[in-house]
């Protein structure tokens, strides 16, 4: 075709009509795109402004997961309330899938007061969401407890049990997140420990006893169709001396389905670890189980008159105690004693030996008034000071020879116990004034110029700490695998 | 060669059968299931058979009064339309009732299960059936169409209807319906055992569900009924239960890693949930399957295993679900498997005359 | 009687787009779950057929024959994304309601269809009445539907709740789709009896006449 033809042809003209189309529809949309754009930032004020209810000022902080069962997604903190709003994905659900939730969570005093509001945002897998009105969703606020995070038995109203489960894991990760905002980040104290993977962590709590017996309250996870189980154990010398379930966890009516010496806990009693992982094996990996007698489970194929998952759960339990008793107890020998009167000692400057002779302590205290610091050595046996020495007298210059003498030279302290200090100061080793001494007391009453009743006090306050904590001594030295040399009593958690 | 034509006047093959017959059967096999309904049920359950055949009838008079207008000329002709309805009622609709009855629960509040028969009656009769052409003429099976209905709009009754089993104690009580294990969704689809006993399956006691789909025993008396009489094929309803059985028996091994063909779990699959009664009594209706034999077979055993691939994977009860879809397959299995044509004899090979 | 008249009718009421001409089932079905969306939903679509209407045929004439297609639908298309741009900005909520579906008025049979058949063979004045006339009759039907589906399956009006008792499957898709036949059948049963009547009335008219002339 010549170009003239093309020119005027059919095809040219609908070539450039189209053109001219696109063009200008394409110019009107840029203008109205420029014009009617909606910024990620007013977007985000929408969804903020939904959930917490009114327009607020957010700075976005940085993502980061402290739990394992749920994920941060988003978090911002409200400038002008120091509230947070926390989006965060909870694991857990049904047929393992998740649920979104945003949480308001109410900050004050740079701490996590409660939460103000739940939001669901999306889910996946899930089918029941429509049981999660508003009813239960305001449960989590009305609900809240700083010490227990939130569970399926606090909220109620909703049986979908799983999905409720990934929404508590989301709301409960959001108030984690906040905590640690605040440097409340929770530590796992069964971080090396054996056996945790169906124990809770952070609701589980143990207590190391004087006769070295571990008293546990367990909460496990939940295994199948069972849910948590609590149960209270006492583990000594790595074995079991007594078992009880305080709440059972089976599915309602299954706990009938439970061995009977299970549930009442008498086959567990006098167990070792050894018991159970030659049950279970040595990973403690689930077994469903055949049969049963006064003694022992069998394990094998799966009895339906038999509760498998819950004596899975009891099992795993007393696994976990027994097998972790020696650790619990080194845990224990690892942490410095609380001593009982502390007030005018120097922890960190006092030192004490374990001997043959007894606990021979070298006291240094703190000042009293016009006193100044003492070292003191003092050495108790059973219970009674039998060695009282000044080594370094901290009364103000001069005033040495103010103290009664039978104090200043110790004697008057032999053979002493803590009920003697304790019966002129109170039970509370509080500061009296003294008024008159002998050979073997002195009376407390009004303030004497003549007797130095502050460096008196402090030789006194230093026997009562002396005698106060030789057991505990005695038993931490116990405790110990035997090294010798002198134990430092650390500071720790017992400062004032 | 004998080639003379015959000429005859229709109808050429007679018979006693009537459709009136037909129903009059099929109710009295229906009368065990509906019995044994009432005994472990109480009168709740037969409260609601009543409802249910009353709603499906009197929806089915209403319709044809109207269409036959029965309301024009200011109901002058009301009389005769209501005679003419009396000389073609065909109890199609009562055996409706009883069978949509049937698969419906009942619940702590059986009277809200009252009104939703009423809704599923009216679904299944005048839109399914009298709004596709009446008798011989609906699209998929009515009752199943009605349960689908009443399961998709209201809560209580989808709860019951989808986890067939045993519940445990006090597990339905108000609107709040709980969450427990029931045989069905809870343990035979999850890859557990069954919860119960096989006895207790097959008698139906102890086991909480539709009102006609427990009691097994009831059904195969049905069963055994209808086939004697004819009505049904016996073969179809085993075709079915056997490939869905083995199907599922299948389905489950894979699930929880036992690569275990558990012919164990074959009977509770089968006697679970709602495939009994559908492969007795609604599979075999005859205006929604297949006319042919082989399109019978393939009609059944596609039923068979997408139900048993379907509970798997939904952990449900879908059989109403699947005789809805296997209708609607119907027309194309007619299409595409050549059956007989009606009267067919295979043509004798012509010998040769003389030498 | 008046042309503009006679577009007004056909489009509201004897050629209603969704009722009698069932166009445009896919936004219908989707939409009716709730009146406000159904509403929305109508509204959107009056706006934009009208303006489409207007701009085509006042290019009717210049767009050639063979590239028209491409063209309406490049002009659908722009109206449609200035909507969506403008219901995000100042309208968030009914955005989110329609999101989807907001985007499928592209190939919303009724715009395409009005301007194949009328608006490329009609002027300016006409095809928007006729755009006016048709966006009226498919909000009408659909926000009659969506209030129905509303109040049976989830016993709210407009989204105040007032009934306990629904039938949820109304307000699913299979809900609507059997709202959605019922209502041509009881729609179309009403516009038959119109009809009918006035035909019965224009024949008794007319035998009047006859008999009047005979004598």
């Amino acid at each position: 075709m010549k170009a003239k033809q093309f020119f005027k042809s059919n095809v040219f003209k609908c070539l450039i009509t189209l053109l001219c189309v696109l063009l200008v529809c394409g110019a009107f949309l840029t203008i109205m795109n420029g014009l009617l754009e909606v910024t990620s930032e007013e977007r985000l004020n929408r969804v903020i402004s939904k959930i917490y209810g009114t327009n607020v000022e957010v700075d976005k902080l940085e993502t980061k997961d402290y739990n394992e069962n749920a994920e941060i997604k988003e978090a911002y903190k409200v400038k002008s309330e120091g509230n947070y709003l926390i989006k965060a994905t909870g694991k857990g659900g049904y047929q393992g899938g998740t649920v979104t939730c945003w949480t308001v969570v109410l900050v004050e005093n740079n701490a996590v007061k409660g939460v103000d509001k739940v939001v669901i945002d999306g889910n996946e897998k899930q089918t029941l969401m429509s049981q999660f009105t508003n009813s239960v969703l305001n449960q989590f606020s009305q609900k809240y407890d700083p010490d227990n995070p939130y569970s399926s038995s606090v909220i109620t109203g909703a049986s979908a049990i799983l999905t409720k489960n990934a929404i508590c894991n989301s709301v409960n990760a959001a108030i984690d997140y906040v905590k640690a905002q605040f440097g409340e980040v929770w530590v796992n104290p069964y971080e090396d420990f054996d056996f945790v993977k169906y124990i809770d962590e952070k609701q589980t709590k143990y207590e190391v006893k004087a006769d070295k017996s571990v008293e546990y309250k367990i909460v496990t996870k939940g295994y199948g169709e069972a849910s948590a189980f609590n149960i209270s154990i006492i583990v000594k010398d790595g074995k079991i001396t007594a078992y009880e379930i305080t709440n059972n966890g089976s599915t309602g009516g299954y706990e009938e389905f439970m061995p009977p010496k299970v549930l009442d806990g008498t086959m567990f009693i006098g167990k070792d670890s050894a018991y159970f992982t030659a049950l279970y094996g040595a990973e403690m990996d689930y077994k469903p189980v055949e049969n049963y007698d006064d003694n022992n489970v069998t394990t094998g194929a799966t009895n339906e008159g038999i509760a498998s998952n819950s004596t899975y759960l009891c099992m795993y339990a007393g696994a976990f105690a027994t097998a972790n008793y020696q650790r619990c107890l080194d845990i224990e020998a690892q942490k410095p004693i609380v001593y009982d009167f502390v007030k005018y000692i120097d922890e960190k400057k006092t030192t004490y030996t374990v001997t043959a002779e007894g606990v021979e302590f070298e006291i240094v205290t703190k000042g009293y008034g016009m006193a100044e610091p003492f070292k003191i050595a003092v050495t108790v046996k059973d219970g009674k000071i039998t060695a009282y020495q000044i080594i370094s007298n901290g009364s103000t210059s001069g005033y040495e020879e103010f103290m009664p003498p039978k104090v200043a030279d110790g004697t008057m302290f032999i053979g002493k116990e803590l009920a003697f200090f304790t019966g002129i100061y109170g039970a509370e080793m509080g500061y009296q004034a003294i008024t008159g001494a002998d050979g073997n007391n002195v009376t407390t009453g009004a303030t004497d110029e003549g007797i130095s009743s502050n460096s008196t006090y402090l030789c006194m306050y230093a026997g009562a700490f002396a005698t106060a904590n030789y057991q505990k001594c005695i038993d931490k030295e116990a405790q110990k695998p035997p090294v010798g040399g002198e134990q430092q009593p650390e500071g720790g958690a017992n400062n004032e | 060669m004998d080639n003379s034509i015959v000429i005859s006047t229709p109808p050429h093959v007679k018979s006693k059968r009537t459709t009136r017959g037909i129903m009059l059967d099929v109710s009295i096999a229906l009368a065990p299931a509906a019995i044994a309904g009432c005994v472990f049920f109480g009168w709740q359950a037969l409260l609601i058979i009543l409802m249910s055949v009353f709603a499906c009838v009197a929806t089915e008079f209403i319709y044809f009064f109207i269409a036959n207008k029965g309301f024009a000329k200011k109901c002058a002709d009301a009389k005769s339309v209501c005679l003419r309805w009396c000389k073609q009622f065909d109890f199609t609709s009562v055996v409706t009732g009883l069978i949509l009855a049937l698969i419906l629960p009942t619940t702590d509040k059986w009277y809200q299960v009252l009104y939703e028969v009423i809704f599923g009656a009216v679904f299944a009769i005048a839109i399914v059936k009298m709004l596709f052409g009446g008798t011989g003429k609906n699209i998929v099976n009515p009752a199943a169409a009605g349960r689908i209905f009443v399961f998709l709009s209201f809560s209580v009754s989808t709860f019951v209807a989808a986890n067939f089993g045993a519940l445990q104690d006090g597990a339905i009580s108000g609107n709040v319906v709980a969450t427990g294990a029931t045989n069905l969704s809870g343990y035979l689809l999850n890859g557990k055992d069954s919860q119960l006993g096989l006895l207790d399956l097959f008698l139906g006691t102890g086991v909480h569900g539709c009102i006609g789909e427990t009691c097994a025993l009831a059904i195969l008396i049905g069963f055994v009924y209808l086939s004697v009489r004819n009505v049904i094929k016996w073969w179809q309803p085993i075709l079915y239960l056997v490939v869905m059985g083995f199907t599922a028996v299948l389905m489950s091994g894979f699930e929880m890693d036992k690569y275990a063909f558990d012919m164990a779990l074959f009977l509770p699959h089968i006697l679970s949930g709602g495939a009994l009664f559908g492969a007795v009594f609604m599979f075999t209706d005859y205006v929604t399957s297949p006319k042919g034999v082989w399109g019978q077979v393939v009609y059944y055993v596609a039923a068979a295993i997408l139900t048993a691939l379907l509970r798997h994977f939904t952990k449900m009860e879908v059989t109403s679900f699947i005789i809805l879809l296997m209708n609607l397959v119907t027309p194309l299995i007619d299409k595409y498997i050549i059956s007989k044509p009606f009267g067919y004899k295979k043509a004798k090979k012509q010998k040769k005359e003389g030498k | 009687m008046n042309k503009y008249k006679k577009i007004t009718l056909d489009g509201l009421i004897f050629q209603n787009p969704t009722l009698m001409l069932v166009l445009g089932t896919c936004p219908t079905l989707a939409m009716i779950k709730s009146a406000t969306s159904a509403f929305g939903m109508g509204v959107t679509v009056l706006v934009i057929l009208t303006l489409s209407n207007i701009i085509i045929s006042a290019l009717r004439k210049v767009i050639p024959n063979s590239v028209r297609i491409p063209c309406y639908i490049v002009i659908i298309a722009t109206l449609v994304t200035f909507a969506r741009l403008f219901l995000d900005k100042f309208i968030p909520d009914l955005y989110e309601m329609m999101e989807g579906f907001l985007a499928l008025i592209v190939v919303n049979c009724i715009i395409l269809g009005r301007a194949e058949a009328f608006a490329s063979k009609r002027n300016v004045l006409e095809s928007a009445t006729d755009g006016v006339a048709n966006g009226l009759g498919f909000t009408f039907a659909l926000t009659l539907m969506g209030i129905i589906c509303e109040f049976f399956g989830k016993g709210s009006l407009f989204g105040v709740h007032i009934m306990d008792f629904q039938i949820a499957i109304l307000s699913q898709s299979a809900g609507a789709f059997l709202i959605y036949g019922l209502s041509i059948a009881v729609f179309t049963y009403v516009i038959d009896a119109i009809e009918r009547a006035r035909r019965v009335k224009a024949n008794k008219l007319a035998r009047e006449n006859l008999l009047k002339e005979a004598a």
